[in-house]
């Protein structure tokens, strides 16, 4: 075999030799794993056979059943993840713990089977196997499966000692067990060192707090793993968690059922019990490991940990109601006990169940918002979203709640449906497409459900499934529930791109406005009273060159109130519209600002291209109020100007070094600046810590 | 002195051409923009080539910069021709935009400047000998800048009028004749504004001009 697979590395690519190779070992894992589960289920057959011999069935047959059902479930599961995954040690450690835990039963029926039989050295045999095998297997077996699960490996190097220290703890363990005296057997270990019992019992007896404080670390280990874990390493951990919680709360409701003497309660949640704890653990990892999306299973699994929290939190109640009244009425037979504990237990279970649903829904979609709490709080969680980031948080949350790979959030305009929002949001979002009539048309996504507001189509929700987790009946009424919530909020974004646009038309034509009023002034007033001015002064001359000094007295005066007024309208002109935005541009229109700052300004940089005028127009009215601002308010020494060109955004800053503390809404004109710069779709943003100075930030799209 | 003057509005550009003709200058065209303009310069013979155009910055058809591109062209085609641009508003990014060549024959005033009428006719015929003419009041502009180290601060009073004048394009005689100095003293006070302000003193007043505008911007 060897020399064949050399033979293909000297030939071929390498790729193609370690893709054979890989696909070798992968065939032969795959024929061993099916050995080890044909064996292990070979075992139970043959288990079950020797439980039909009169008694081998043992004391507990409920247990024998269930521990031979679980020997199948880990031999079936081991054996599909040892197949499909064989360098992760989690399938073949669940083959060691059900090849354990069969021949284990299995030698324990054949001792009885042999003793029936008469056949003394067969049952002695037996039981020895019986007494150390599942030391030597399953304890660690467990052990280390909760180490290495999800990914086969320790969580990290540190963790070596201990995965060591319980492969030792096995060699010593059942070691010990094999020259161990069997105890109340009717013949002794054939093995067994009488004279070095009272040490092998202490050997023995560490050993097994030894693995129980391995058991612990194990479980510290899984949450710690948890903690660390990203969001989908999560996912298998999950399924860990939910048998822990399940197991826990059916023991606590088995225990206090025990206690209160109620066995016909106890024993059913005794055995539910176990078959969770030995269960949970080939269960867990099926569905961990191996991927398949089953129908509904994190629903059955989310109200399984509901109705078992709630069953133990009830039997708690009972247990101490029971308790206490026990103590004080001192043994009177009384109904009181009863009823206490049932009216306690009606007026706590709204909010248990509401908790028991939290802790539920945490364990089983983390994360990902429950399909339950997300209906419930989807409008109210957009809610909090301040404007621009709801549509990328409706996005999000559908994601989160239905576990889609892609999301993208539609609206439509006029004909078209545009792609405004996306999960997850680093994505491109998808060119806009046509409508078709009043029909969704191709959106290029696995599924795309519509939002109507009655009968008008507003937008869209596209979703795109992973392949493993493929959409369910459930997630899909899951979306048109949320698309009918989604209506609502994909209307009052519509309305508020409206009160946008119209905002924008509104500064549009005022800008518009301004530059014409200020033209008829260039063109007219202005225009005529220069040449008054002129005329005025040829009449002075006129008046002197005659002697009339007394005319020419008065004309020099009405030629100086004529300056004047002329310098006001000049200044009242600049202030509607400066003529030198129109004529150069954004840049000679702020170094002109810069020029006339009544705190010295220094222009850092200015961008030299034009753009719309829209923009230049809220560019400059910024940055000439803002400069207002600092002389009145700021006790600025000096300021600063830049303004950068980032092509679809216009980036303007002004920063003083004056005494900071100015507020967007603090009554300094700032506000209305901010309004100002929204109204063509920009944001201003403020820092001004006492003492700091003032940076203003205006950020204009202009495309 | 020839000239030719451009301005769209029509009354003002006569009362222009009047207040030139009483002054002894010759007017040798009138346009209503600057294609007009520019059809004088070219088309002229020799003998009525202006010397000098006087020429509004806003005309048709867009009313922004016409005449000031005009004039840059005139400069760039006919160097011996000097353009004095007149305009609304005083921005020194168009001062500096056409004096800033540095070869002289250019001016810019705010349009008010021509009811000085003397002033105004000085300033032509310094544009049209080759001189300069800056707006008194991008010079101050310039001046009144505050800067964060400023040596116009160790100016004297005196030293400061002399250094507007100086940058308005003014000759010694002119300086001198505005502030009632003799034109000694205004070599002198020439000397130490250079000084204090760290220039080199320059023969020529064209350069001088420049260098001085140049430091009132940089600065």
């Amino acid at each position: 075999m060897t020399g064949g697979l050399e033979g293909v590395s000297m030939s071929g690519r390498r790729g193609g030799f370690a893709a054979r190779e890989g696909e070798n070992v992968r065939h032969r894992a795959g024929a061993t794993a099916f050995a080890g589960t044909l064996l292990i289920l070979l075992l139970a057959g043959a288990t079950a056979a020797l439980f039909t011999i009169d008694g081998a069935i043992g004391a507990d047959p409920i247990s024998n059943i269930l521990a031979l059902v679980a020997v199948s479930c880990y031999a079936v599961v081991g054996g599909l993840i040892a197949a499909r995954l064989p360098g992760n040690a989690c399938g073949w450690l669940l083959l060691l713990v059900g090849l354990g835990l069969v021949v284990t039963i299995g030698a324990d029926a054949g001792s009885t089977a042999a003793l029936r039989d008469g056949r003394l050295a067969l049952a002695q045999w037996a039981l020895w196997v019986n007494s150390w095998l599942l030391v030597a297997t399953v304890w660690p077996g467990i052990v280390l499966y909760l180490l290495v699960f999800p990914t086969g490996d320790l969580p990290s190097r540190r963790w070596r000692p201990v995965g060591f220290a319980v492969l030792a703890l096995a060699v010593v363990g059942s070691g010990a067990r094999m020259v161990q005296t069997f105890d109340g057997e009717p013949f002794t270990n054939p093995l067994a060192v009488p004279d070095a019992a009272p040490v092998v019992e202490t050997i023995f007896a560490v050993v097994s707090m030894a693995f129980a404080a391995a058991l612990v670390l194990a479980v510290v280990s899984v949450v710690l793993r948890f903690r660390r874990a990203s969001r989908d390493e999560r996912q298998p951990l999950r399924w860990l968690l939910v048998v822990a919680i399940l197991s826990a709360s059916l023991l606590v409701v088995a225990i206090g059922a025990g206690a209160l003497g109620l066995n016909r309660i106890g024993d059913p949640f005794g055995v539910a019990f176990l078959l969770s704890l030995v269960l949970g653990l080939p269960v867990s990892a099926a569905i961990a490991l191996l991927g398949h999306h089953v129908r509904g299973i994190e629903f059955l699994a989310s109200r399984s940990i509901v109705y078992s929290v709630l069953a133990a939190f009830v039997t708690v109640i009972y247990a101490v109601v029971v308790g206490v009244a026990g103590v004080v009425l001192a043994g009177g037979e009384s109904v009181f006990p009863a009823v206490a504990a049932t009216a306690i237990a009606a007026i706590v279970f709204q909010p248990t169940r509401r908790r028991a649903h939290q802790l539920a829904d945490r364990v089983v979609y983390g994360d990902r918002t429950s399909p339950y709490e997300l209906v419930a709080t989807f409008t109210e969680r957009l809610d909090e979203a301040s404007l621009p980031e709801i549509l990328p948080r409706m996005a999000n949350l559908v994601a989160e709640g239905t576990g889609a790979q892609r999301v993208g959030i539609w609206l439509r305009s006029g004909g078209e449906l545009h792609a405004v929002a996306g999960w997850p949001p680093e994505a491109a979002l998808p060119p806009p497409a046509q409508l078709v009539g009043g029909d969704l048309p191709d959106l290029g996504a696995g599924q795309a459900f519509p939002v109507r507001d009655r009968e008008a189509l507003l937008g869209a929700i596209s979703v795109d499934m992973p392949p493993q987790e493929p959409m369910t009946s459930a997630t899909e009424r899951l979306l048109a529930d949320l698309c009918g919530q989604a209506a609502l909020v994909l209307r009052n974004i519509a309305l508020v791109e409206e009160v946008q646009r119209s905002r924008q038309r509104l500064v549009a034509s005022q800008d518009e406005e301004r530059r014409r009023l200020e033209r008829d002034l260039h063109d007219g007033a202005q225009q005529r009273l220069v040449t008054l001015s002129l005329d005025l002064r040829m009449a002075r001359e006129q008046a002197d060159a005659r002697g009339d000094v007394e005319l020419t007295a008065r004309l020099d005066a009405a030629h100086q109130e004529l300056a004047r007024s002329l310098a006001e309208l000049r200044e009242l002109a600049r202030g509607i519209h400066p003529a030198i935005l129109t004529q150069t541009g954004l840049g000679g229109a702020l170094r002109s600002l810069a020029e006339r700052s009544a705190v010295p300004a220094q222009v850092r940089s200015v961008p030299e291209r034009r753009f719309p005028p829209e923009v230049e127009a809220t560019a400059y009215f910024f940055v000439s109020e803002a400069l207002a601002n600092v002389a009145k308010h700021a006790r600025a020494s000096s300021v600063w100007l830049t303004a950068q060109d980032e092509g679809e955004l216009l980036t303007i800053e002004v920063s003083d070094d004056g005494i900071g503390g100015a507020e967007l809404n603090g009554g300094s004109g700032l506000r209305g600046l901010a309004d100002r710069v929204e109204a063509v779709g920009g944001r201003l943003d403020v820092s001004s810590d006492p003492g700091a100075g003032t940076l203003l930030r205006a950020e204009i799209p202009c495309v | 002195m020839r000239v030719a003057v451009a301005d769209d509005a029509v009354l003002f550009r006569e009362g222009l051409a009047r207040v030139l003709s009483d002054g002894g200058f010759d007017i040798v065209g009138q346009a209503a923009d600057a294609e007009e303009l520019l059809a004088i310069v070219r088309e002229a013979p020799s003998s009525r080539t202006p010397q000098v155009a006087v020429i509004d910055i806003r005309m048709p058809p867009s009313h922004t910069t016409e005449g000031l591109i005009a004039a840059k062209t005139i400069r760039a085609e006919q160097p011996r021709i000097g353009v004095l641009v007149l305009s609304q508003y005083i921005e020194t990014e168009h001062a500096m935009d056409l004096v800033g060549d540095g070869a002289g024959g250019t001016g810019y005033l705010l349009k008010d400047r021509v009811s000085d009428l003397d002033g105004f006719r000085d300033a032509v015929r310094r544009v049209g000998g080759g001189g300069s003419a800056v707006d008194p009041e991008v010079i101050a502009q310039l001046v009144g800048r505050r800067r964060s180290s400023d040596p116009i601060a160790d100016l004297t009073d005196r030293e400061r009028d002399v250094l507007s004048l100086m940058a308005e394009g003014r000759s010694n005689r002119a300086i001198g004749a505005t502030l009632s100095l003799s034109e000694k003293t205004v070599e002198a006070h020439v000397r130490a504004i250079f000084t204090k302000l760290g220039l080199l003193p320059a023969p020529d007043e064209n350069r001088r001009v420049l260098a001085v505008l140049a430091f009132l911007r940089s600065a």
